[in-house]
């Protein structure tokens, strides 16, 4: 087991948004959290990293209870998320913005490999590479938001929304990368979009005003009704 | 005299002390870069600086070029203090919280100013001799200040850009969220910053001390501050470089404008060339907001 996650509840101020959320990421697969706006798949993200408290339950990275710790020592430890509104730094190239996602020291010593690693999975970063992060295309972006959560060497990506305001084409190339992920890391991937979402998952979980109210493998979700009807608008 | 023999005296000495301001300001706009807070209090800390300068020479004889070093320390001691104890309970989002905790602390430090070492003007004498450069006199001392304080913004520029505890500062300033998301600390970044940025002002306080040697009071901190302002902004809050650059451009022209008023014959010659660079901020919030550059 890569990520567990156990009767997780959170929110804002006195808002609860996540109730009793548990799931988990086996080693090397990729699962899915669909669901509507506003479900609280962000939320779950962001409390499994650290940047939202937890109120109780817990996140295991293999076995080790990592419920508390703030997001710097979740990096560290081999969590990295790819976050809504990719949050890259624009004045920075975007071999800036790839050293600063080695920022940990266990990826310090990697840099080299891990930079041949993320140039392989998106050689457009290479021609890139001394452009300015804020003057990229949003599908350049959302890449190099992917390659510089990478840079940290994790065990476990979390992705947020990668086909948020990008283009067919464009979501279709990245989830095509996101496959080849499964060797490097185990990834929990939050998406509305469940059609590309499905296509390329292992299993798959859907978040419902804050609760989970369905999961599957890949295959049985995309053939699920509530599913197809909510979901895939067949 | 031609014009150009009257005029390049204040040239000079604009950017002489032009350095020393933009020094001053890069400390206020690297704390406005990272925590987003304006820090009110930045006259306090280079009339704190000043009276290091003050105390260190007239008690120990020790030269403000040496005392410099201490105010840094001094400064950085308790810049990291206002972020642990002002900055950081009252929550980086409150931001006119800050504002006002910062005012009292500079009203604050004014007063204990007072109380310990009384409400007048006191300064030193410090030469080192002076030389003549085409029949302007040019003091050693003020040359190395302005020198010091240029060596001393280049040294930050490279610790920002080439380490990873300066990536970090400009990371959190380009995008706090990201730089969380890549594994920096970003509360240690911004308590570094605070430290930083307050060290360095308290330095340049001692700086300051070389152009107005017996200017030295409790309640000089004010026009620091405003000055600060328009320079920090001038050079578009959160640069280094460019508050540097904004610091010469406004000595200069406080220099000039000084220059130009009393030629005109008007009473108040320096307060019209303070009113001229706060001219300058209205026109530039007015149509170049980012400021000269951006960091």
């Amino acid at each position: 087991m890569a990520l567990l996650v156990k009767n997780l509840e959170s929110g804002y101020g006195k808002l609860k948004i996540l109730f009793d959320v548990s799931l988990k990421v086996e080693e090397g697969s990729i699962v899915t959290l669909l669901g509507p706006n506003g479900a609280g798949k962000t939320t779950t993200l962001l409390t499994t990293f650290g940047v939202v408290k937890p109120w109780s339950g817990s996140v295991y990275l293999g076995d080790v209870d990592v419920t508390h710790l703030p997001p710097h020592k979740k990096v560290d430890l081999g969590i990295a998320l790819v976050p809504e509104g990719r949050r890259l730094f624009p004045e920075m190239t975007v071999v800036e913005n790839l050293a600063l996602g080695a920022y940990v020291k266990r990826a310090r010593d990697k840099v080299d490999d891990t930079l041949e690693l993320v140039y392989g999975l998106f050689p457009i970063l290479k021609e890139r590479r001394w452009q300015k992060a804020g003057t990229l295309s949003g599908g350049e972006q959302q890449m190099l938001a992917i390659a510089r959560a990478l840079m940290s060497r994790p065990k476990v990506l979390l992705i947020d929304e990668p086909s948020a305001g990008l283009a067919p084409k464009v979501v279709e190339s990245i989830f095509q990368a996101l496959k080849q992920l499964r060797s490097e890391a185990s990834v929990l991937l939050a998406e509305q979009n469940a059609g590309v979402a499905l296509e390329i998952c292992d299993y798959g979980y859907v978040l419902e005003n804050g609760q989970i109210v369905l999961e599957g493998a890949a295959g049985d979700l995309a053939n699920n009704e509530h599913v197809k009807k909510s979901y895939l608008g067949v | 005299m031609d014009f150009f023999s009257q005029i390049s005296p204040f040239l000079l000495s604009g950017l002489l002390l032009g350095s020393i301001y933009g020094l001053s300001a890069t400390g206020l706009s690297l704390i406005f870069g990272v925590l987003k807070v304006a820090n009110i209090a930045h006259g306090a800390f280079i009339m704190l600086g000043a009276y290091v300068a003050y105390f260190a020479l007239t008690m120990w004889g020790v030269v403000p070029f040496v005392s410099a070093i201490l105010a840094l320390a001094l400064g950085g001691a308790l810049g990291y203090l206002v972020y642990v104890a002002v900055v950081k309970p009252l929550g980086l989002k409150n931001e006119l919280n800050i504002l006002v905790a910062l005012f009292a602390l500079f009203l604050l430090m004014a007063e204990a100013a007072r109380i310990l070492w009384g409400p007048d003007f006191v300064g030193y004498t410090w030469t080192i001799g002076s030389f003549s450069l085409g029949g302007l006199i040019i003091e050693y001392t003020k040359l190395a200040g302005a020198l010091l304080a240029l060596a001393i913004v280049i040294s930050l520029e490279v610790f920002l850009r080439k380490t990873y505890a300066g990536r970090a500062i400009r990371a959190v300033v380009q995008d706090s969220v990201g730089a969380q998301v890549v594994g920096i600390n970003v509360d240690r970044v911004y308590a570094l910053a605070a430290a930083v940025g307050i060290g360095i002002t308290t330095l340049a306080g001692v700086f300051i001390t070389l152009f107005i040697p017996v200017g030295i009071n409790p309640y000089m901190g004010g026009p620091y501050t405003l000055m600060g302002f328009v320079i920090a902004v001038l050079g578009g809050l959160g640069s280094i470089m460019g508050a540097y650059l904004a610091g010469l451009v406004f000595g200069l022209i406080t220099s000039v404008g000084y220059f130009a008023f009393s030629e005109l014959g008007f009473a108040e010659p320096s307060q019209m060339a303070l009113f001229i660079a706060f001219l300058m901020l209205l026109l530039i919030l007015l149509f170049k907001p980012t400021g000269l550059l951006r960091i």
